[in-house]
C-alpha cells in the first residue's frame, strides 16, 4: 500500500456516551467520554493530527453537543457532505452498539430499545453516509461490543477505512 | 484517568508506540497492526476476545498523526543554559527563571540554546490532563508577557510552544481579554520579515481567530494588504485565507472579494 499523506483539510466526528438517559434498560459506561477527550487532544493538536474535532460528549451542558441521535446523524452528514476528494474524514464512536435481526446498530444517548430503528443509527447508514462523500480517505472507529443479547463494550470493535 | 481497553492501545499508539519505522508518520495500518497485537496479548492474559477488524478498501494508507520526536523523551528536571559567562543550570520547573536567563541573550545564544524551547514544548506536553496543560501554559504566556520589552526576539523560538498554547479551547477563551497578549501577536504577525515567519505567526492568529474583536481582525487584515512576506508566503497561504474567511462579515463584499481572489489563485 502507497503511503501519501493529502493536504486536504481533516475534519474528525468523534463521540462518547456514557450516560444513556431516556431508556433504563440501557447501562451507563465509563469509560467513553474520557476515550473521546483524550483522543481528541492527540487528533486536534496541530503538531500531532492537525484535526478540525468535532466532540459529541454525554457530559456537556450544550443541547447542541449532545450526542442525540439527530445530533450524531447531522453532524456526520454535514462533515460528509462538506468534504473534497482530498480530505480525510474519520468518525469514532465510543458507547453502546447492538445487533438485532442481523442488522448493527450504535446507540446514540436518546435510545430506546423498543424502537430501535427511529431510535438507535444503523451502521449501514453511517458507511452509506460515508460512501456518498466525495473524500477519498474515509475512517470508520466503533469502539462499541456487538454481542447482541447483552450490552457491554468489550468484546469487539471494528476499524474500517473505505 | 481511565480508559477503555480498546482506547487505552489505540491512545497509546497514536502518542507514538505504533511508530514502527521511526519516521514519526503514523498510519492507519500502524495503528491497526499496533492495537490488534496488544489486543491479542491483553485477550490471551485476561482470557477476553478482543476482535477489532480492519478492512481496508483503498489505493494508499491513511495518515493520522505525527509523532512529535521529543515527546517519548523523559522531561529533564534542569535546563542547562549556555551563555558568556559558562553553563547556568535551573529547575525545569521554575520557568520564570528560565525566561530571567535567556532573555538578554543574543540570537546567537539564543540559537545555541534552542532545546531550552523544545522542553518547553514538552513541559506542557507531559503535564497529565487537560487542566494542569492549560495552567502551565498560562504561566508560560504570562512570563513571556513580562518579558516582552526586552526580548521580542525570543518569540520566533517560542513559535512551536506558542502554536500549541494557543490551540487549546480554554487558552483562546483566556486570551481574549488580555489585549496585551493579543498585541504581541498581531504585532509580529503583520510585521514578518519573511516567508517562514509569517507562515509561523499566521498560524498563531488563526489558532486564536475567535479570540480577536472586530478592530484587532481589521488591523491584522491591514497588516496582510500591505505586507508581501505575508502575501506571498506559501506557507502562510491557507492560515491567511482562514483568517481573510473569519473577516468576512467586518468586510466591505468589495474588499472581501479582493482579499480572496488574491488567495484563490
Amino acid at each position: 500500500m502507497s503511503q501519501s499523506i493529502s493536504n486536504g483539510k481533516r475534519n474528525a466526528l468523534l463521540v462518547g456516551i456514557n450516560s444513556y438517559y431516556l431508556d433504563g434498560a440501557i447501562g451507563n459506561l465509563r469509560y467513553c467520554v474520557n476515550d473521546v477527550k483524550s483522543l481528541n487532544e492527540i487528533l486536534s493538536n496541530h503538531l500531532r493530527g492537525d484535526f478540525n474535532t468535532y466532540l459529541l460528549t454525554s457530559d456537556t451542558n450544550e443541547k447542541n453537543d449532545e450526542p442525540n441521535r439527530s445530533n450524531i446523524m447531522s453532524m456526520l452528514r454535514l462533515i460528509a457532505n462538506s468534504a473534497g476528494p482530498n480530505d480525510t474524514l474519520l468518525f469514532y464512536f465510543a458507547g453502546h452498539g447492538i445487533e438485532k435481526d442481523g442488522k448493527s446498530y450504535i446507540l446514540p444517548a436518546d435510545s430506546k430499545m423498543n424502537i430501535l430503528d427511529e431510535t438507535a443509527i444503523s451502521i449501514d447508514w453511517i458507511k452509506n453516509t460515508l460512501n456518498e462523500s466525495s473524500a477519498k480517505q474515509r475512517i470508520l472507529v466503533l469502539d462499541s461490543c456487538y454481542s447482541g443479547s447483552k450490552l457491554g463494550r468489550m468484546a469487539g470493535r471494528m476499524t474500517e477505512a473505505f | 484517568m481511565e480508559h477503555g481497553v480498546f482506547s487505552y492501545f489505540l491512545l497509546e499508539g497514536l502518542m507514538g508506540d505504533a511508530d514502527y519505522d521511526s519516521n514519526s508518520l503514523i498510519f492507519l495500518t500502524d495503528i491497526n497492526r499496533y492495537v490488534t497485537s496488544k489486543l491479542t496479548e491483553w485477550g490471551l492474559t485476561n482470557r477476553k476476545e478482543q476482535k477489532p477488524t480492519l478492512q481496508l478498501d483503498v489505493t494508499g494508507d491513511i495518515f493520522l498523526v505525527y509523532v512529535p520526536k521529543e515527546a517519548s523523551q523523559d522531561l529533564p528536571a534542569t535546563f542547562t543554559i549556555t551563555s558568556g559567562a559558562g553553563p547556568i543550570t535551573v529547575p525545569s520547573e521554575d520557568i520564570s527563571n528560565v525566561f530571567k536567563e535567556i532573555i538578554y541573550m543574543s540570537n546567537e545564544e539564543l540559537d545555541e540554546n534552542r532545546e531550552i524551547f523544545t522542553n518547553m514544548y514538552n513541559l506542557i506536553d507531559s503535564e497529565q490532563g487537560y487542566n494542569k496543560k492549560i495552567e502551565k501554559s498560562k504561566q508560560i504566556l504570562e512570563c513571556y508577557l513580562n518579558s516582552r520589552f526586552s526580548a521580542s526576539n525570543i518569540l520566533y523560538y517560542f513559535m512551536p510552544v506558542f502554536i500549541l498554547i494557543t490551540a487549546y479551547k480554554d487558552i483562546k477563551k483566556w486570551i481574549s481579554d488580555k489585549p496585551a497578549f493579543k498585541e504581541i501577536f498581531i504585532r509580529e504577525f503583520v510585521n514578518s520579515g519573511s516567508f517562514n515567519y509569517a507562515g509561523i505567526t499566521s498560524k498563531i492568529i488563526c489558532n486564536l481567530i475567535p479570540s480577536f474583536t472586530d478592530d484587532e481582525l481589521l488591523e491584522i487584515i491591514n497588516g496582510i494588504e500591505t505586507n508581501d512576506q505575508i502575501i506571498y508566503s506559501f506557507s502562510a497561504r491557507k492560515n491567511v485565507y482562514m483568517i481573510i474567511n473569519a473577516s468576512r462579515m467586518i468586510l466591505s463584499p468589495d474588499e472581501f472579494d479582493e482579499l480572496k481572489k488574491l488567495y484563490e489563485a
